[in-house]
């Protein structure tokens, strides 16, 4: 399934919600804390993402699941935030990902992949991280189809 | 023992309560699940990993975070000696102990490929040395009494606090070891493997991403 025919929560993060994030947060990152910026959690339709240039996470309405049946939609807070996790690790290891479609796919996917390996989680937050991976695998290598450029 | 992690997270008190335990009083714990029991044991974070890569933990399809009490590095910056030091009981200070530590980080990818491994107990310690073919449950290449008794200096901190100034303890030690330039001190095993070589003037450091 695309990734893109999937939706995450939307709306901005209640106080409880923020919390319950900077927790899990807490959780994922053991004895190396690293920042959580709440500064846009409250705003609708805002994202959770790493941001290389600052080397620091933004937590966003995203962080929550929404409907639709996709990995990347159902995915619990947790898993969604070791996704981000994983991005700022690798950065930290030396990675440095593509950032334009359709490349940064298959970094996407590799974040995820890395993520699901995290002793925190649970069977499920692993499956739905991996089944990520695949859909957007999925969608690059449908790109390239597109493109002539696998056959 | 394995565990399964529910992936629930909410405020509590940990059970486990290791030296490095961040939830003595309430904050964030997840659940972990024993198995096949599946008792819930509330943990913290870093009580979670001290459970993994002290061996008496594992989850499948885990990774711990590449970490070393200790790193040593030449002075091209190469990884050359991993140590892991345990404040463990007497009578755990043995090779079926570290053999176990070992597997159980090799298992998690817990450490990585170094041309040394060093696992220091306060009674002994045990040197792995990367050969080929290695198994998970390889003995040590090395192995001798630690003399935790001939730092008198350190008893009283590490009676305080057994976990942490263990470990600056051995930092100490291997850090005495790369500095010394007087051959004849150095001992046997660690000429004899290459350790001393390999670590000679390099850089070591404490609670390192590896």
């Amino acid at each position: 399934m695309s990734i893109f025919l999937g939706r995450r929560n939307g709306r901005g993060l209640s106080d409880s919600q923020i919390e319950y994030c900077v927790q899990a947060w807490n959780i994922l990152c053991g004895k190396d804390q690293k920042t959580l910026i709440l500064d846009e959690a409250r705003m609708d339709r805002s994202s959770t993402r790493f941001a290389e240039h600052l080397d620091l996470v933004y937590l966003g309405a995203d962080a929550y699941p929404g409907e639709g049946f996709s990995a990347n939609s159902r995915m619990s807070v947790l898993a969604c935030l070791a996704h981000e996790l994983s991005h700022a690790e690798r950065f930290a290891r030396g990675y440095r990902r593509p950032l334009e479609m359709p490349d940064v796919l298959i970094d996407e996917a590799e974040a995820s992949l890395d993520a699901s390996f995290h002793q925190a989680l649970g069977p499920k937050d692993r499956e739905d991280l991996r089944e990520d991976a695949r859909d957007r695998l999925t969608d690059w290598l449908a790109g390239q189809s597109d493109l002539g450029e696998v056959s | 023992m394995n565990i399964e992690p529910s992936g629930v997270v909410t405020v509590g008190v940990c059970e486990i309560q290791t030296e490095k335990c961040s939830a003595k009083v309430p904050a964030p714990i997840t659940a972990v699940w024993s198995l096949p029991a599946r008792r819930q044991i509330n943990v913290c974070s870093p009580c979670l990993d001290e459970m993994i890569r002290s061996g008496e933990w594992q989850i499948e399809g885990a990774r711990l975070r590449r970490r070393a009490d200790v790193a040593v590095f030449d002075k091209s910056g190469n990884l050359q000696l991993v140590v892991e030091a345990k404040y463990i009981r007497p009578e755990e200070d043995n090779l079926n102990r570290a053999v176990q530590i070992r597997r159980n980080l090799l298992a998690h990818s817990g450490i990585p490929d170094s041309p040394f491994f060093l696992i220091v107990f306060p009674g002994h310690f045990y040197l792995w040395k990367k050969g080929l073919p290695d198994t998970y449950d390889r003995q040590a290449d090395y192995s001798d009494e630690f003399f935790f008794k001939s730092f008198p200096e350190w008893r009283k901190s590490v009676q305080q606090q057994p976990g942490i100034e263990f470990e600056r303890l051995v930092s100490e030690w291997i850090k005495d070891l790369s500095r010394s330039n007087d051959e004849s001190s150095i001992p046997a095993w660690a000429q004899v493997s290459g350790l001393y070589d390999a670590i000679r003037n390099g850089s070591v450091v404490s609670e390192a991403a590896v």
